[in-house]
């Protein structure tokens, strides 16, 4: 790679390590070893990070890291030596993709791109609010208290359905249209009522947390170049939704090369169940579908075939991600309780909803009723826990993109 | 021994021999019921006589009323089609002599019926009345009973049935197996079966159906004044069509 | 470059356009079923109602609306398990409903859940 030998002739001996640069007046600073922060990276799956010995293969390696500010190297030397408030106000995590391409060059085997994983970890859960709930969520130990929330929640909701319902002025409908057989168990009207109320409690912590990246991006050292901006905040926001879409990041990856494709197969299934989704909550509202909608939709619709379309996409891109992390390679870490509970709900959610589906159409009933429960519980512990899970990587890499691109910080 | 040994062995012993009662007769309860133990002796128990001596050669009346009562498939395939009542030559040895004789042949209503045994899914069964019925809702079409049975009364949908005279009457589509209902939906009523209603209305009344346990019925009168015999008693099915002539 | 290079070269691009049109044709094919049909409202299934001297069926119809495929296989349980026969039947709907097309099928077709009734059960 000729860049990385340009690199190593312009950067001054300093620079790779930006934070151990005394400051320009003032004393001498000292930094502070957080040796609880180091234990819980290890904890979390980052166990191999003391391996480091800060050679910078993995900085050299990297495909998306820029030339004048690398990374991986650096995070690994703050991991090992637990300077954890420089972790967690590091934008370039975010950068990384979890390709394993320096995971795989790595001569000692640290695993970089897997601390880089857990540190991403521990920054969801620094940005998050509040963020005594998003420890909770990842806590293995506390799957039966993030489960039983949403049990209780809709237990109650579902207890109350007649009472709120007339309170509400929504009765069962009495004219001469479809009925369906979800809906005389799970109103439509609780159900939208529901999701909604919680849907904006979540929408509030995206918010929240989404400002308190902006701010860290701010403040960042790595992102405070000179110069001017070289396009508008609109135009950034477009090229990363179109590099986003387009998996232009992914496709540079070297070592996990099917993850462009798994992903692609996630983002674009749970694209379409989303589109489909909001066509049906808004069908009342929505002249386009307000003449002849019938729900549920005939197996052959266009809509359901998209639906049961980007259902199994979304299945085997699940599916295809856990091959490649079972896949025999001692380089490659994986992944961790991060990924896992994250891939996991994906899955539960999938699967509970194809199942419903399948008890739907040969009818067996109560059966049918208890797994769209549970296909609900999944549901809410996938969407309302996304500010706290891995799901909230939607939210942060696409900021930190957009903030790289804003602030002219070139990602190679 | 002393008293308190003893005690303790004859409370170990009971309580073994009582759980293992329970346990033995919770595991066996389905095959129980399949193998005909524990039926009401008082309740109806419906069984058939058939008089050779009064069916006449070539009659076949209460094949085509049963065929026209019951949707019976016929395609005019013999590997096709469909029979709940056939007429086949049985073969039987009297001394070292095999006799043929034309007899009717049909479900037997077995009392511990071996193909409600060997159904996996239940669809077979024993009705409390004695019919051995087929719940072809259920049915999975595995064809165990079509061999478990030893009269060959078993038949099998091969192919949807297009034969639909009676549209009161359901007919069956393919993939399921069915057999002679001694037309539970006309007993079910007071009626009697279509055959033996056709046989009367030929003249011959060689089919006759009734109460086994009551023993003023017609049946059971028969049974108790003539030399009445059931297809291979010695298989301990019990069967309940008699044959009278065989 | 030829052409087998180009799409080896271009693969997630073309993999990305896949996705994305399969993504948008449903939205396209409600627009053009908007448009084509016009101010017209289009035509919702519906049960034909019966002789209107009729306005009770074995159930309320609410009860019905929602409950009718329990109350058949209560009634089919009774039937072949038990052998008790009643004036409530599926022969005895057809008495008000006449026509499998104009009240079974009016649903069940528009939502892809075929009533296996049929196939043994005679109803016109």
């Amino acid at each position: 790679m000729d860049t990385s030998e340009n690199n190593v002739a312009t950067i001054e001996p300093d620079q790779d390590n930006p934070i151990a640069v005394p400051p320009a007046e003032g004393p001498p600073m000292y930094l502070e070893s957080d040796i609880d922060f180091i234990i819980t990276l290890q904890k979390r799956g980052g166990d191999t990070l003391k391996k480091c010995m800060q050679c910078g293969t993995c900085s050299a390696t990297c495909g998306l890291s820029p030339d004048d500010a690398p990374f991986p190297g650096k995070e690994m030397a703050w991991a090992s030596w637990g300077l954890k408030e420089q972790l967690l106000n590091d934008p370039d995590v975010w950068l990384c993709y979890h390709c394993n391409d320096c995971s795989t060059r790595c001569p000692r085997g640290a695993k970089p791109a897997d601390v880089l994983a857990v540190v991403r970890q521990e920054s969801v859960i620094n940005m998050a609010f509040p963020r005594f709930f998003a420890r909770w969520v990842n806590q293995p130990q506390c799957i039966p208290l993030l489960l039983g929330i949403p049990v209780l929640l809709l237990t109650l909701a579902l207890y109350s359905k007649d009472k709120l319902g007339d309170a509400l002025g929504f009765s069962p409908p009495t004219g001469d249209g479809i009925i369906f057989s979800y809906s005389a168990m799970f109103p439509h009207w609780l159900l939208n009522m529901f999701f909604f109320f919680f849907g904006a409690l979540t929408l509030v912590a995206i918010v929240i947390g989404g400002v308190r990246f902006w701010k860290i991006l701010d403040r960042s050292v790595a992102y405070r170049l000179p110069g001017d901006r070289p396009r508008s905040l609109f135009r950034s926001i477009l090229k990363v939704f179109g590099n986003i879409i387009t998996h232009k990041d992914f496709s540079t990856c070297v070592a996990s090369r099917s993850r462009n494709y798994s992903h692609m197969c996630v983002l674009f299934g749970f694209g379409a169940l989303t589109v489909v989704t909001l066509w049906v909550i808004t069908s009342g509202i929505n002249p386009l579908a307000k003449g002849d909608f019938i729900y549920p939709f005939s197996f052959w619709s266009p809509w359901k075939v998209l639906a049961n379309v980007g259902g199994i996409a979304l299945l085997v891109g699940c599916f295809i991600m856990i091959w490649e992390r079972g896949k025999e390679n001692e380089q490659i870490g994986t992944g961790v309780y991060f990924d896992w509970a994250f891939l996991s709900a994906l899955i539960l959610v999938v699967a509970s909803g194809f199942a419903t589906e399948i008890l739907h159409y040969i009818r067996l009933e109560p059966h049918r009723h208890i797994v769209y429960f549970i296909h609900l519980v999944f549901v809410f512990t996938l969407l309302m826990y996304l500010p706290y899970s891995k799901f909230a990587h939607m939210i942060y890499r696409t900021i930190a993109k957009v903030y790289a691109e804003y602030s002219g910080r070139k990602v190679s | 021994m002393d008293r308190r040994d003893f005690m303790k062995l004859a409370g170990g012993t009971i309580l073994v021999i009582s759980s293992g009662t329970y346990a033995f007769q919770f595991l066996t309860g389905s095959i129980r019921s399949a193998t005909g133990e524990g039926i009401d002796p008082n309740a109806v128990r419906w069984g058939m006589v058939i008089d050779l001596t009064k069916c006449q050669e070539g009659c076949t009346a209460c094949l085509d009323a049963c065929r026209q009562e019951n949707n019976v498939a016929l395609h005019g395939d013999p590997k096709l089609d469909v029979h709940w009542i056939r007429k086949v030559k049985a073969e039987s040895m009297i001394g070292n002599e095999v006799q043929e004789k034309s007899i009717l042949l049909l479900c037997n209503h077995c009392d511990k019926p071996p193909c409600a045994q060997v159904c996996p899914v239940q669809a077979t069964y024993r009705r409390h009345d004695g019919i051995v019925i087929v719940d072809h809702h259920r049915c999975i079409g595995c064809r165990y009973c079509m061999i478990a049975c030893p009269y060959n009364a078993r038949q099998f949908n091969l192919k949807d049935n297009e034969h639909w005279a009676n549209k009161e009457r359901p007919k069956r589509s393919h993939g399921v197996a069915e057999a002679c209902t001694l037309c539970a939906h006309r007993l079910d009523v007071g009626k009697p079966p279509a055959c033996v209603e056709a046989c009367q209305n030929v003249g011959a009344g060689a089919i006759m159906v009734g109460n086994l346990n009551d023993a003023n019925s017609e049946v059971s009168q028969i049974i108790s004044r003539y030399a009445t015999k059931r297809l291979r008693e010695e298989l301990g099915t019990e069967p309940k069509v008699h044959y009278v002539g065989l | 470059m030829s052409f087998k290079n180009v799409i080896q070269s271009r693969m997630s691009l073309i993999a990305v356009l896949i996705a994305v049109l399969i993504i948008v044709y449903p939205l396209g094919y409600s627009v053009a079923d908007y448009i084509s049909a016009g101010n017209a409202a289009g035509e919702k299934p519906f049960l034909e109602r019966t002789a209107p001297e009729i306005t009770q069926c074995v159930e309320d119809t609410i009860y019905m609306r929602y409950h009718h495929w329990e109350l058949l296989h209560a009634i089919r349980e009774d039937v072949v398990r038990y052998g008790k026969r009643s004036e409530v039947s599926l022969n005895n709907c057809r008495s008000c409903h006449t026509s499998r097309e104009k009240f079974c099928n009016k649903c069940h077709d528009a939502v892809s859940m075929k009533p296996d009734c049929f196939g043994c059960h005679y109803y016109p």
